[in-house]
C-alpha cells in the first residue's frame, strides 16, 4: 500500500517522501486518478457536425471526419481553467464557457483526403506515436460480385481503389500514399492493418498477400516484402528462371521435332496459369502440419494411417483456407488467422459454424512455428497467461503497456474465470475467447479510468474497446476497487433529463482522453435497423 | 500489487551495464563498488575512505570485543598488502566472461513459450516411447488438426 490516506493532499505529501517500488512508478502515478475524476457532465454540447473518431494515444489530438466523409479535421484538446473565490466552491456551477465545445478543443486544420468518388473510412485510424504520424484510408465503393481474375479469391468483394494516406498530424501535411487497385482490405476498425513500431502489415484479402511496409522517419511508406504467393524475396526470381529454363528445353525439343518453327513469343517462358503450385505460405503451412503429424508416431504403419486420416482426408479443405487477419507478435513474427472463405468475417456467436486456425509465422526464416485450431486448449492457455503480449504494443509507448487485461490484472482474471465457470461448454467458451485473435491494432483506450485495479464498471455498458455499446438511460457507475469502495463518478450518455422515446434503440460510444479527466460520449438513436454487414 | 509482466524482461534500471564486467575479489569489495543510489553514496564514501586508512575489519563493531584484537591497524605496509590495486580494463578488446554479462532476451515471453512448445512437439518420441503402448500417445502434445 503506497497511500495511507485517500485524501489528495495527504497523497501528494506521501509522494514527496516515499519512492515507489522499482517498476511501479506508472501504477503509483495512476492512483491519483482515484482522486481526479470527471465529476461534472455537460449535456448536449453544441459541437460541429463531424463524426469524432478518437483521441490519439498520447492525448495530443482529437481526430474527426466531416459528415460527408471527405475531409479530416484535427483538434487540439485544451483544458479549461477558471477560479472561484467563494467559500463553497463544490456547489458552484461552471461558467458558461465550460458548456462550449471550443473551450475544450481548438481546431488545428481541415484537410481534404478523399476525392469525388472516394470516401474516408471513418472507422480506420492508426497513430504512430514516435513521429506523430497518422494513417488514414480512403476507398471507392465496393463491388460485391467481382470476378475472380488474376489470382483473386472467389467470394471476396473488390474495391476499385483503396488509398492509405500517411499524414504528419502537427500540420496535416500528407507525407505519402499507398494505393491498392481492384483489391480488398478490411478497413473497418483497423481489422486488415496492423501497426507495430514502424512496421505496417496490410492484408490483401482478395489476392491473399500480406504486405509488410515500413514507415520511415522521413514519412515514406517503404514496401519491405509481400508474403503470400512467395515467402522469400527471391522466390519469384527462382521460379521464373526455372520456368524459363524448362520452357527453353521444351523449345529445343520442339525445334528438333518440327524443324523450322521459331517461337519468339516471350510469354512462352511464363509458368502456365493452370500450374498446380500452391502459394508459398500455404506450402509452408501444409508441410508444417505434415511434419508435425509424422513426428507424432514412431511406427510407420500408424504414421501412414494418421497422415491419411488427419491430413490427406482434409487436404482440399486445408488448401482452401485463406488468410483473414494478421497481427505482429514482434518485429519478426506474425500471428495469422486462417479460415474458410465463408467464415472469415464471423462474429463470436457464429464461431462454431466455421473452423478457423491460427498460425505463428517467422518472417525471417519463413517458417511456421506453430499452428492451432481456434478451440485448442494450448492456445487458450497462452491467451489466458500472456494476453497482454498478444496486444503487441509498441516498445516506444510505455503507457500502452499498462492496459488492463486478464493477464496483468487480478480483477480482470477473476471476471474471466467467472464467465468460464458459468459457460455451459468450455470448448465453446474457448472458441468465443479465441475468436478475438489476432487482435486489432490500437483498439483499446489507454485511459486510466479503464484500469481494473482502480475502478469497477459494467463491461456491457462501457469498456476500453472503441466499439459502440447499447445505451441505457441509467448512468454508468465507476466504483472504487479499493477502500472505501464508493461510487466515484458516473457517466450518463444522452440528454440530461433522459430520452423522450424509451422504445427507440440507442447506441453510444465514448472517447476518453488518455491523460486528462475528460470524456466525450456520443449517443445515436437508430431510426432504422442498420445493415448487419459493415 | 500488480506488476506488468514486461518488467521481468527489462534490465533493472539502477544497474549500469558495465559495472558487471569486472567482478572484484571479496576483500576489495567495499573499496571499489560504488552504488549509484543517491541517498547512500555519502555513507559509502565515508566507509571507503575509512577502509583505505585502516584495515577492512578494524573499526567495525563485532559480537565479541576480542575478535580481531590481533589485527594490527594503521600499519602502512600491511594496508598496502591488504588492498592490492584493482584492475580496471582500459580497452574494449577484453571481452567479459559470458556469464557475467546481463542482456535482455530479444524474444518476448509469449514467443519463448510458443517456441518451447513447438520444440517439444518436434523432438522425436522414439526415445521415450519404446516401452509405451500406442494409447499413451494421447498424453503427448499434438499438432492441432481440424474437425470439419
Amino acid at each position: 500500500m503506497f497511500f495511507k490516506s485517500s485524501n489528495i493532499t495527504a497523497r501528494i505529501f506521501d509522494r514527496q517522501i516515499c519512492t515507489p517500488a522499482p517498476g511501479t512508478s506508472v501504477h503509483y502515478a495512476r492512483k491519483f486518478y482515484e482522486n481526479l475524476v470527471p465529476s461534472y457532465t455537460v449535456y448536449e454540447v453544441e459541437c460541429p457536425d463531424h463524426s469524432f473518431r478518437k483521441f490519439t494515444d498520447d492525448g495530443q489530438y482529437l481526430i474527426s471526419f466531416s459528415r460527408n466523409q471527405q475531409e479530416l479535421i484535427v483538434y487540439r484538446p485544451r483544458w479549461l481553467s477558471f477560479s472561484c473565490k467563494d467559500e463553497d466552491c463544490d456547489n458552484h456551477d461552471l461558467p458558461l464557457k465550460a458548456k462550449r465545445f471550443e473551450s475544450f478543443f481548438t481546431q488545428l486544420y481541415c484537410v481534404p483526403l478523399a476525392s469525388c468518388n472516394e470516401l474516408i473510412c471513418k472507422d480506420f485510424f492508426l497513430y504512430m506515436e514516435s513521429n506523430k504520424f497518422g494513417l488514414f484510408a480512403t476507398s471507392t465503393a465496393q463491388v460485391h460480385d467481382a470476378p475472380a481474375v488474376g489470382g483473386a479469391v472467389q467470394g471476396v468483394p473488390s474495391i476499385e481503389k483503396i488509398t492509405f494516406h500517411l499524414l504528419r498530424l502537427e500540420d496535416g501535411f500528407v507525407l505519402d500514399e499507398k494505393v491498392f487497385c481492384n483489391d480488398y482490405v478490411n478497413l473497418a476498425h483497423n481489422l486488415g492493418v496492423f501497426l507495430y513500431d514502424d512496421l505496417l502489415t496490410i492484408v490483401s484479402l482478395r489476392y491473399q498477400i500480406i504486405h509488410i511496409l515500413q514507415i520511415r522517419d522521413s514519412g515514406n511508406l517503404v514496401h519491405v516484402r509481400a508474403i503470400g504467393e512467395f515467402c522469400r524475396e527471391d522466390d519469384e526470381l527462382f521460379l521464373n528462371s526455372n520456368a524459363q529454363g524448362m520452357a527453353l528445353s521444351d523449345k529445343n525439343k520442339q525445334q528438333q521435332l518440327l524443324g523450322n518453327h521459331i517461337y519468339n513469343n516471350i510469354h512462352q517462358a511464363q509458368p502456365n496459369p493452370g500450374n498446380s503450385f500452391l502459394s508459398g505460405i500455404k506450402q509452408r503451412l501444409l508441410s508444417f502440419m505434415f511434419r508435425g503429424l509424422w513426428n507424432e508416431e514412431t511406427d510407420d504403419t500408424l504414421r501412414v494411417q494418421k497422415i491419411r486420416q488427419k491430413f490427406y482426408f482434409h487436404f482440399q479443405d486445408y488448401c482452401d483456407l485463406i488468410i483473414w487477419k494478421v497481427q505482429f507478435l514482434d518485429r519478426h513474427h506474425l500471428l495469422i488467422k486462417f479460415g474458410s472463405v465463408d467464415g472469415g468475417r464471423q462474429v463470436s456467436r457464429h464461431a462454431d459454424t466455421h473452423p478457423a486456425f491460427v498460425a505463428v509465422y517467422n518472417m525471417d526464416t519463413t517458417e511456421i512455428v506453430s499452428f492451432y485450431q481456434n478451440s485448442a486448449d494450448e492456445l487458450y492457455m497462452l491467451f489466458e497467461q500472456f494476453c497482454d503480449h498478444f496486444y503487441a504494443t509498441s516498445r516506444n509507448s510505455m503507457h500502452m503497456n499498462f492496459i488492463s487485461s486478464h493477464s496483468n490484472n487480478i480483477h480482470a482474471l477473476e471476471q474471466l474465470r467467472s464467465i468460464k465457470d458459468k459457460a455451459s461448454s468450455s470448448s465453446q467458451f474457448m472458441k468465443k475467447m479465441l475468436s478475438s485473435l489476432p487482435f486489432s491494432c490500437q483498439s483499446l483506450s489507454p485511459s486510466p479510468y479503464f484500469d481494473q485495479s482502480l475502478f469497477r464498471f459494467d463491461d456491457k455498458l462501457i469498456s476500453a474497446t472503441d466499439r459502440h455499446k447499447q445505451s441505457t438511460d441509467h448512468p454508468i457507475k465507476f466504483i472504487l476497487r479499493r477502500h472505501p469502495y464508493s461510487l466515484r463518478f458516473k457517466i450518463k450518455p444522452g440528454p440530461e433529463a433522459g430520452s423522450m422515446d424509451g422504445r427507440a434503440k440507442k447506441i453510444s460510444w465514448f472517447l476518453f482522453h488518455p491523460v486528462l479527466p475528460l470524456a466525450l460520449s456520443v449517443q445515436q438513436t437508430l431510426i432504422m435497423q442498420p445493415p448487419l454487414n459493415r | 500489487m500488480v506488476v506488468p509482466s514486461t518488467f521481468y524482461s527489462q534490465q533493472p534500471p539502477f544497474c549500469a551495464h558495465n559495472q558487471f564486467h569486472h567482478i572484484p575479489e571479496r576483500s576489495q569489495l567495499i573499496s571499489q563498488i560504488t552504488l549509484p543510489i543517491s541517498h547512500s553514496s555519502n555513507f559509502l564514501e565515508v566507509c571507503c575512505s575509512l577502509c583505505l586508512m585502516d584495515s577492512v575489519l578494524g573499526n567495525w563493531p563485532s559480537y565479541d570485543p576480542h575478535n580481531f584484537s590481533q589485527l594490527r591497524t594503521s600499519d602502512p605496509s600491511r594496508s598496502s598488502k591488504m588492498a592490492p590495486a584493482t584492475y580496471h580494463s582500459i580497452h574494449n578488446r577484453d571481452v567479459p566472461p559470458a556469464d557475467q554479462v546481463i542482456n535482455t532476451e530479444h524474444k518476448n515471453i509469449l514467443l519463448r513459450e510458443i517456441y518451447r512448445r513447438a520444440e517439444e512437439k518436434l523432438t522425436p518420441k522414439r526415445a521415450a516411447s519404446d516401452n509405451l503402448i500406442p494409447e499413451h500417445g494421447s498424453k503427448q502434445p499434438r499438432v492441432s488438426t481440424l474437425s470439419f
